[in-house]
C-alpha cells in the first residue's frame, strides 16, 4: 500500500496507506456500490432499490461527500454530520429522467478523520447507517465496530436467534436504516482519539455474507501491507459465490513524529483508563 | 384586572395559580404536581413548597419562583435563572435568582402584581396549572374575574354579574394555543359554593389530557415501523416492514430492499397516513423521525425562557458554549451515539489525574447538569459560595452558575452565564 500525505496531530502527524476494490460479483448485473478511499475520507455505500436506482442512490451520496469533504482542510465532526444529511437531501431528491422522484436509498459506513476548525487532527470519526460495515484490525484481531442497522441485528440484540441463523435467515438484506429513505437521517457516530496506528476495513455486505471473520483476518494477515489486499478480498468473495456487489477498503493509518504521553501503544491504548494516576488526597 | 399568562410547550416551565399564590417553576416538578397543588392552596404555601423541593437536598432543588401575598405584603423565593418583577407603589423590584446557591428570598410591601418575562399574547387564568413562558400575576385575582376558558368538563360558568370588566378578553373559544396547551381551569368565584376538591380534580384531567413528555417519544422505539405487506407491489422490492414482521415472512428476493417509506412531505400529518394503510394504526419509521423532529423543533424554542447563554470557562480562558452536551477529558471518545446527539468533546491533554472521559455537561430544562463519567479521581464541585463537594459518579447533578468543576489535576472550570 502507498503511503499518501499526512495530516497534523497535536503531536506529530498521521499518514495513510490505503487498498481499495469493488467488483459486481458473479450475479448482479450492475454495481451499486460505491466508495471513496482518499485521505481523510473513506466510506462504503451499497445502494438499493433495484435497477438503475442503487447505484444512482450510492453515487450521489459519494459525490456529495467528495464535494464536501475532501478540501485543503480536515473536516470536523459537525462538517460531516452536515455532509451526510446533504447526501441524504441529495438522494430524496432524484429523480427518474421522466423527473419522477425515485425511492431508493443506499447504506454508508466508513471512517473520516477529523478534527479542530483550524485543521488539527483530533479523532477517527466513524458512521454508519445501515449494513454496511467498519472493522478494525489490529494485525490479530477482526474487530466490528459498527452494528448494522438491519432486521437479523434487531433479531440477534433480542435473543430471538442464533448467528449462525442469521446468516441464513430469509430477511437478511433488510435494512432499517438507510441514506435517503426519511427526511432526517440518523447516522450511528463514534468519536476514537487519534492515539495509535489503526488500521480498518470498511465493506458493503457482499464480502461479509460471503466470508466469515476468520476468513477475512486471514486474508488480511497474508496480504498485509500489500497493494492487493482489498482486491484479494473481493476476489475470496466472488470465488465463494459473489452473490451481491463486493467492495472492500483497506485503510492503515500510521502516526509519525509523535511524543508525549498520551500517545502510546495500541495495547496500552485500551488499558488507558486504569493508567489514570491515582490522585493522593 | 386579572392573572394573564403566556403558553408554552408541556416540558418547559410549569405554572402554578391560585387565589394570593403563585409558582413558576422548571418542568421537572411536574411529577410532583398534585403535592404542589395542594402546597400552594394550603394555607402556608411558602413552607410546604420548600419542604417538597428540598427534599432531596438543595443540589437537586428545581429552578423557580415563588409569590405569595398576604394583605398587600409580598413574600417571595426565586432560585435558578429567573428573574420575578415585583410591581409595588413605590417602582418595580427586580428579584434576580441567578448567582446564589440557595435562593433569594425577600418581602416588598405594596405590591400590585408580578411578573416573570414578557407577557404578549398573554391568555387570563383564573387558577390552575398550565404550562407558560411567563406570567403577570394578580394577587386575589381569582376572586374578582374568573373567566372560563374552554372548560375540559362541565363548565361552572360564574353568574353574569360577576363576568369579568372591560379590556378583559371575552372568556370564550381561544383558538389554536389552547389546542396545544393544558387547559387553563377557571375556578369559580368564591362567592359561590364550590366543591373545595374541583381545583384539584381539574388539575388531574388536565395532566391526563397533557401531551406525552417533549423528551424522546415514548412510541418510537416500541412502535418498528410497519407496512402492509401488499404495499411493497407499489415500489417493486423496495419494501420497509416491521423487525416482527420481518421475522416471519419467508419468501423474499435475494435482491436488497430498503427503507424508504413515502417521501414523507414536511406537512404535519398525523402519524398513519394513507398511503396502503388498512387500519390507520400503522406509523412509518419516517414519520416517527418527523413527529420526534416536530416535537424538537416546537418545543426547543420555548424551552428555557429567561434563556441566557450559558458556557464553561476553561483554565485556559477560553470560553465552552453548552449548545449541546460537553464532554471533557483527557482524551475525550464517544461511542454508537446519534448523529443528532454528538456532544463536543474536549480535550485537556497532559495531565494523567484527568480520566480519558472525565465528566460530561449539559443544559437540560434550562439548568447546567454535570455528570462525572465514573472519572479514576472524581469530579468536585463548589458552588458559589459553599465548600467544595464530590460528585457522586455517574449521577447527573444540578449546579447554578458560578460553579466551580474541579477535575483534579489543578484543572477546573467555571459554569458561567452570559
Amino acid at each position: 500500500m502507498k503511503p499518501t500525505f499526512a495530516f497534523a496531530l497535536p503531536f506529530g502527524s498521521v499518514a495513510f496507506e490505503v487498498a481499495a476494490s469493488s467488483e459486481t460479483g458473479s450475479v448482479r448485473a450492475v454495481n451499486e456500490d460505491s466508495f471513496i478511499a482518499e485521505p481523510p475520507v473513506f466510506v462504503v455505500a451499497d445502494g438499493m432499490g433495484g435497477h438503475d436506482r442503487g447505484d444512482r442512490a450510492s453515487q450521489t451520496v459519494v459525490a456529495v461527500l467528495r464535494e464536501r469533504l475532501l478540501g485543503q482542510t480536515l473536516p470536523t465532526a459537525a462538517g460531516v454530520l452536515a455532509a451526510i444529511t446533504a447526501a441524504n437531501d441529495a438522494v430524496r431528491g432524484l429523480t427518474s429522467e421522466l423527473g419522477v422522484p425515485l425511492v431508493s436509498g443506499t447504506t454508508l459506513s466508513g471512517m473520516v478523520l477529523v478534527g479542530t476548525e483550524n485543521g488539527v487532527a483530533t479523532h477517527w470519526m466513524t458512521i454508519n447507517v445501515g449494513d454496511s460495515r467498519l472493522y478494525t484490525w489490529d494485525e490479530r484481531t477482526l474487530e466490528q465496530l459498527t452494528v448494522d442497522h438491519s432486521a437479523v441485528q434487531e433479531l440477534l440484540d433480542a435473543g430471538t436467534i442464533t448467528e449462525a441463523a442469521a446468516r441464513v435467515h430469509p430477511e437478511r438484506n433488510i435494512i432499517t436504516r438507510a441514506v435517503g429513505a426519511t427526511a432526517a437521517i440518523e447516522p450511528d457516530v463514534w468519536l476514537i482519539p487519534v492515539l495509535t496506528s489503526e488500521s480498518f476495513l470498511i465493506c458493503s455486505d457482499g464480502l461479509t455474507k460471503e466470508l466469515d471473520d476468520g476468513q477475512i483476518a486471514a486474508i488480511l494477515a497474508e496480504h498485509r501491507g500489500s497493494d492487493q489486499v482489498a482486491q484479494a478480498l473481493v476476489d475470496a468473495a466472488n470465488a465463494a459465490g459473489g452473490q451481491d456487489n463486493i467492495t472492500a477498503v483497506v485503510v492503515r493509518a500510521t502516526l509519525t513524529g509523535v511524543s508525549g504521553g498520551d500517545v502510546i501503544d495500541n495495547r496500552i491504548a485500551e488499558m488507558i483508563d486504569h493508567d489514570t494516576t491515582p490522585r493522593i488526597a | 384586572m386579572t392573572t394573564s399568562y403566556t403558553p408554552s410547550q408541556p416540558g418547559t416551565w410549569l405554572l402554578l395559580v391560585t387565589g394570593d399564590t403563585v409558582l413558576f417553576a422548571e418542568a421537572a416538578v411536574a411529577a410532583a404536581v398534585d403535592e404542589l397543588w395542594a402546597a400552594v392552596s394550603g394555607g402556608a404555601p411558602v413552607q410546604a413548597v420548600l419542604d417538597i423541593f428540598t427534599r432531596n437536598g438543595l443540589g437537586s432543588a428545581p429552578s423557580f419562583a415563588l409569590g405569595h401575598v398576604v394583605g398587600d405584603t409580598l413574600h417571595a423565593l426565586v432560585r435558578g435563572p429567573i428573574v420575578l418583577d415585583a410591581v409595588a407603589a413605590g417602582g418595580t423590584e427586580a428579584i434576580d435568582g441567578t448567582g446564589v446557591s440557595t435562593w433569594r428570598e425577600t418581602t416588598v410591601d405594596g405590591v400590585t402584581a408580578l411578573s416573570v418575562g414578557e407577557h404578549a399574547g398573554h391568555l387570563p387564568i383564573g387558577s390552575g396549572v398550565v404550562w407558560a413562558s411567563g406570567f403577570a400575576f394578580q394577587p386575589g385575582g381569582a376572586a374578582i374575574a374568573a373567566p372560563v376558558v374552554a372548560p375540559l368538563v362541565e363548565p361552572v360558568l360564574p353568574p353574569a354579574a360577576l363576568a369579568p370588566s372591560i379590556e378583559t378578553p371575552a372568556p370564550v373559544v381561544i383558538e389554536p394555543p389552547v389546542a396545544v396547551i393544558p387547559v387553563p381551569v377557571a375556578v369559580a368565584p368564591p362567592a359561590e359554593v364550590t366543591d373545595p376538591d374541583l381545583p384539584s380534580e381539574h388539575t388531574m384531567v388536565e395532566r391526563d389530557e397533557e401531551p406525552e413528555p417533549v423528551a424522546p417519544p415514548v412510541a418510537a422505539p416500541s412502535a418498528p415501523p410497519a407496512i402492509d405487506t401488499s404495499y411493497s407491489h407499489l415500489f417493486e422490492e423496495t419494501v420497509h416492514r416491521s423487525i416482527e414482521e420481518a421475522a416471519i415472512r419467508e419468501e423474499e428476493p435475494e435482491e436488497r430492499t430498503v427503507v424508504p417509506a413515502a417521501p414523507a412531505p414536511a406537512a404535519p400529518a398525523p402519524a398513519a397516513t394513507s398511503l396502503g394503510d388498512h387500519d390507520g394504526e400503522t406509523v412509518m419509521s419516517a414519520d416517527i423521525s418527523e413527529l420526534r423532529k416536530r416535537k424538537k423543533v416546537a418545543a426547543a424554542p420555548s424551552v428555557a425562557p429567561p434563556a441566557r447563554a450559558i458556557y464553561l470557562e476553561l483554565p485556559n480562558n477560553q470560553r465552552e458554549a453548552l449548545t449541546q452536551p460537553v464532554i471533557i477529558g483527557r482524551s475525550p471518545s464517544v461511542s454508537q451515539v446519534s448523529g443528532t446527539e454528538l456532544p463536543r468533546l474536549v480535550s485537556i491533554p497532559g495531565s494523567q489525574d484527568i480520566s480519558r472521559n472525565h465528566a460530561r455537561f449539559a443544559v437540560e430544562g434550562g439548568t447546567v447538569v454535570v455528570t462525572d463519567l465514573h472519572s479514576r479521581n472524581g469530579t468536585s464541585v463548589a458552588l458559589p459560595g459553599k465548600p467544595p463537594q464530590m460528585l457522586r459518579k455517574g449521577e447527573p447533578t444540578a449546579v447554578l452558575p458560578g460553579t466551580v468543576v474541579d477535575l483534579g489535576g489543578g484543572i477546573s472550570l467555571t459554569v458561567r452565564e452570559a
